[in-house]
């Protein structure tokens, strides 16, 4: 899979009403909230908000819903979605990777035909295609990743930037390792 | 063994522990790092834009791969790969280029961190090492060991020494 933070730079700069993060478990909900203070654009006021109702009150601040209810926060959206059309900044819902909320989220179509490309989710994204990027790295070198990290581990390839990042390439394409 | 071997198997044992921490999550280590080039942009030292291209990786599952790359007059590299199931950041490259004003000569700055030992052994070639030089890399490129550094203290150790005004903890626009 590939993710970048530029995705979540661009939910949060760009006029954007809603916005779904998607984490794996509570640790990284956290880790995630953080980032969003970080990626948000310099000037504009980023709240946490335990309620869901947050949504319709501060129009101008990236909102992010850290809510319990997370199946209630998104059916109360749902209803509600007109109501979030004059927000200037997104409100950003925090829903627990296969969690009630996603599940009710499948289920409003109307809100998550809205959301469509205006979601984040870093541990689910769009898978590599391993067997191109292995034959780009053949490309490249000649040698297979395997074959190239002998090589390197025996300390036969010049101790490089170019070939400390191809070294970081080959564990990543490595069959077995 | 000597005392002097036990030293530097006692570094080696030292950052084997140091890269497995619960705070060695993908996204904390992100974080980490965004932060850095986060306050670097504030100081128009890059583009605004940067904290955007941290780009991760993964194949296998738990194995991941943060890259990023930033150029302005110097091209700083960032790679880390992760082993998250374990929390352990596996292995690092954290790399620095640049050219003199004066004269352009070429100018490499670089914090590795390898997987496994490799080479000579835990002294010419520590686990956790630093590159410095000028010219083509590879040519003359003895490794400096170095203690457990975090690739965010790495990224903060090569800014302070090519720019001393650089010395963190860096101002944030919060501060």
């Amino acid at each position: 899979m590939s993710v970048s933070t530029g995705t979540l730079w661009r939910i949060l700069t760009e006029g954007t009403q809603l916005a779904v993060i998607y984490y794996p478990e509570a640790i990284t909900r956290e880790a995630l909230a953080e980032q969003v203070e970080l990626l948000a654009p310099e000037g504009r006021r980023v709240v946490r908000a335990t309620d869901v109702g947050a949504a319709f009150a501060d129009r101008d601040a990236i909102v992010m819903l850290l809510v319990t209810d997370e199946a209630g926060a998104v059916e109360t959206l749902n209803l509600r979605r007109d109501e979030l059309i004059d927000r200037t900044a997104p409100a950003v819902l925090f829903l627990l990777c296969d969690g009630t909320g996603e599940q009710k989220l499948r289920e409003a179509f109307a809100l998550a035909s809205w959301i469509r490309g205006r979601e984040y989710d870093p541990t689910r994204a769009l898978p590599v295609d391993v067997e191109a990027a292995r034959g780009d790295f053949v490309g490249a070198t000649g040698w297979s990743p395997e074959a190239w990290l002998d090589a390197w581990r025996r300390g036969e390839l010049a101790d490089t930037t170019e070939n400390n990042l191809r070294g970081h390439e080959a564990r990543l394409l490595e069959r077995d390792p | 063994m000597s005392e002097a071997t036990s030293v530097w198997t006692r570094l080696e044992e030292q950052i084997r522990k140091g890269r497995v921490s619960p705070a060695h999550s993908r996204t904390e280590v992100q974080n980490t790092l965004v932060r850095r080039v986060k306050a670097l942009a504030g100081q128009r030292r890059c583009s605004a834009m940067a904290v955007g291209w941290f780009e991760s990786r993964s194949i296998q599952q738990g194995r991941n791969q943060l890259l990023a790359h930033l150029q302005d007059e110097a091209l700083l590299t960032i790679c880390i790969d992760m082993d998250e199931r374990r929390r352990e950041i596996v292995s690092y490259s954290v790399a620095l280029h640049g050219a003199l004003s004066v004269g352009g000569t070429t100018w490499y700055a670089r914090i590795d961190l390898d997987e496994r030992s490799r080479g000579q052994g835990p002294c010419a070639h520590a686990l956790l090492h630093a590159h410095l030089g000028v010219g083509e890399e590879g040519k003359f490129s003895p490794r400096a060991p170095l203690p457990w550094l975090h690739p965010a203290d790495a990224l903060d150790w090569l800014l302070a020494t090519v720019e001393p005004a650089m010395e963190p903890p860096f101002p944030t626009p919060e501060s």
